[in-house]
């Protein structure tokens, strides 16, 4: 296993480029970059370009992962650029996307299911609670799109990896991978967004393992609001997403597993209000919407609260407002690297302590 | 009709008469016997008719409970055994005969503790099996006198259980005598327990009480009536025939469901009653719901204040 750095949210991965932020994530001690879609390194897909990036990645010694975009055809009308680059055709976007992967040889590919609404708080900021189409529909839909994926992923040696984004449980990625096939598909394993559906990370980790490819390791705040509970990204060790346990599980399924970490971007980069993100996990509408979810997997979710608020109490953990107010002033540049160092550094340690096979640059 | 508990409120008599004549001067007009028992512990015909006497004048309604039922526990049931010579059924038939001589028709009873859910003495489910099987004996004895048995929503057990028996025996000797505030003991959202049991509900036991994040889990905590989590307005709309008694309770409880052990116990429970539960605790100011359990006497006067703002 290897530690790495989003390529989309490292600091100023838009103003340096790609090329540029590979030296940069190697200055802050990384040892690879996950760009979650070839686009995001060439919106042309100039193969010179990719091929530059790949051996910049190459000489400094870093793994290069990438993705192609959104499956889900209800959510890829919001990202006109997978249809553009196939000229109207979105099947050959998809395929041309995954050959220009192929030739800088990433073959395990991010794609996902639908975008955050953050103009919405609440169930509707995820459109797994959408009202003009059905969840179960979506995931039919995404099934089907996959499936003409397929060949094309079978020829290029390619696997789509699902990412448990935000809209989607750990239950329904692995029945999407077992129905479009392991051979072609495999998970994302985003390690805090599974707490928006109110899955336990361990468990979710032990549910999703044989299939996981890629990852993004992130940790979150989770605390009480009235009856749900908010939602509000920290660094790796500061939340409540406990890597001790699944760093194992991951390790033993995949011990070649690159471990992406997804920080929160700095304010400089991306000027924002933040969304107040909150999971109504008492609201029956919700718990409808949430058929796998066990009262022993809730329970054990609950309890992760309870411990996470006692350790909020003791002043170990800033709380949700405290913590929003100073980033909106302080998290720039300095801080946004201190949160990478940080997170890389908690991972690091558990690695070291379980024995967990990690390779690093010039160790 | 609103009826108090007599067991559970000092302020009252001593003699069953006195305690009569207290229930007059509070206003209400039923009083509620833990048991047959407390009205003449010989289920002696004249002591029994002159009270029933007296609370007629008085214009208050009698009522009782028979004791617990569970053969599993005979050591609850040693004295209402001994009525029978030592055969506990006997004894029984005796009890719930000498009420229904005075009018009681619709004795309560209680099943079990909350331990005897987690006791391998024998395990609960078997425990509620021989429970189900003693009372079906029983039917047509009291079918015959036309006696209907309330099984008492108590703290051990929940309501898909108590469905399960009536279901088991018949909903023409068996009803309900709701104690909603019981539960949320057992992590179940009192409205929507009242609901699955709604048809079977003969008598209800007003009180009030309130959920917090404590220990490892949730703890019940009784409150004044008014300032807890009980929808009583939605209840009494479930329940709109039956018989009220106010019933101030002083157990504390816990719902440790951190503990994998406890959720075990519960096999019924669903993830949104869960979440409904863990919700109510939300509803709780940490300061403003004062825990009154060892002092029932301090919530008589809001219960009686708040009975005129009951649903009819």
């Amino acid at each position: 296993m290897r530690i790495g750095v989003d390529g989309r949210k490292i600091p100023e991965a838009a103003r340096r480029g790609p090329v540029a932020s590979l030296d940069h994530a190697r200055q802050l001690g990384m040892d690879g970059l996950f760009f979650r879609t070839v686009l995001d390194m060439s919106p042309t897909l100039d193969a010179g370009y990719l091929a530059e990036i790949r051996q910049r990645a190459d000489a400094l010694g870093m793994y290069l992962e990438t993705g192609l975009g959104k499956v889900n055809p209800f959510s890829t009308p919001e990202a006109p650029e997978l249809r553009l680059i196939g000229d109207g055709d979105i099947v050959l976007g998809f395929r041309r996307m995954m050959e220009a992967c192929a030739a800088i040889c990433c073959r395990e590919l991010w794609v996902a299911t639908a975008n955050y609404k953050a103009a919405y708080t609440g169930r509707f900021a995820y459109d797994r609670f959408r009202t003009d189409v059905s969840w179960p529909e979506q995931l039919e839909a995404t099934a089907r799109f996959l499936k003409k994926l397929v060949p094309i992923a079978r020829d290029l040696g390619i696997h789509m990896n699902l990412e448990t984004h935000e809209e989607i449980t750990s239950f329904e990625l692995v029945r999407l991978v077992e129905t479009v096939g392991p051979d072609v598909t495999g998970i994302v394993f985003d390690t805090a967004n599974v707490l928006q559906r109110a899955e336990h990370p361990v468990w979710a980790a032990r549910r999703v393992a044989p299939y996981v490819r890629q990852t993004h390791i992130k940790d979150a705040l989770i605390a009480r609001e009235g009856d749900g509970v908010t939602f509000q990204l920290r660094p790796c060790g500061d939340g409540v997403v406990d890597f001790r346990a699944i760093l194992p599980i991951l390790a033993k399924a995949n011990p070649t597993l690159n471990l992406s970490i997804e920080p929160d971007e700095s304010f400089a980069d991306r000027p924002r209000v933040s969304p107040r993100m909150l999971i109504e996990i008492a609201d029956p509408a919700w718990l409808a919407g949430h058929p796998d979810l066990t009262v022993e997997e809730y329970a054990a979710y609950m309890k992760m609260v309870h411990d996470y608020a006692g350790r909020i109490a003791g002043g170990e953990i800033r709380d949700h407002a405290s913590y929003a107010a100073w980033a909106l002033d302080a998290f720039l540049y300095d801080e946004a690297v201190l949160y990478i160092r940080r997170s890389a550094e908690h991972i690091r340690g558990i690695c070291k302590d379980l024995a967990l096979p990690l390779e690093e640059i010039g160790a | 009709m609103t009826g108090i508990l007599r067991g559970n409120v000092a302020l009252l008599g001593r003699s069953p008469e006195e305690d009569l004549e207290q229930v007059r001067a509070l206003g209400l007009d039923g009083l509620l016997f833990s048991t047959v028992l407390d009205l003449s512990p010989t289920l002696d015909p004249d002591a029994l008719a002159a009270i029933k006497a007296r609370a007629d004048a008085l214009g208050v309604r009698l009522s009782a409970g028979a004791g617990w039922i569970n053969p599993a526990r005979p050591e609850r049931a040693a004295e209402i055994a001994a009525l029978g010579g030592g055969d506990f059924r006997a004894g029984l038939e005796r009890l719930l005969l000498a009420g229904r001589a005075i009018g009681i028709t619709t004795p309560f009873f209680y099943i079990g503790v909350n331990e005897d859910r987690f006791s391998d003495d024998p395990p609960w489910p078997v425990q509620l099996a021989q429970t189900t099987e003693f009372l079906a004996g029983l039917a047509p004895f009291l079918r015959r006198h036309g006696i209907v048995l309330l099984a008492k929503t108590h703290e051990e057990i929940t309501s898909f259980e108590i469905a399960r028996i009536i279901a088991a025996v018949g909903e023409d000797v068996l009803g309900v005598a709701l104690d909603p505030v019981n539960f949320l003991v057992r992590g179940e959202d009192p409205l929507r327990a009242t609901e699955r049991l709604a048809r079977h509900i003969r008598q209800v036991h007003l009180d009030d009480a309130a959920v917090r994040h404590a220990g490892n889990g949730l703890r019940r905590v009784i409150c004044p009536f008014g300032t807890g989590v009980i929808d009583w307005p939605g209840i009494l709309a479930l329940a709109p025939e039956a018989s009220r008694w106010i019933d101030m309770h002083r157990g504390e409880f816990d719902m440790p469901y951190f503990d994998a052990g406890w959720l075990r116990a519960q096999p019924d429970m669903t993830v949104a009653e869960l979440a409904a539960v863990i919700g109510l605790a939300a509803r709780t100011p940490d300061e403003g719901v004062h825990s009154v359990q060892a002092d029932p006497h301090t919530r008589l006067s809001p219960i009686l204040e708040s009975l005129g703002r009951l649903p009819a």
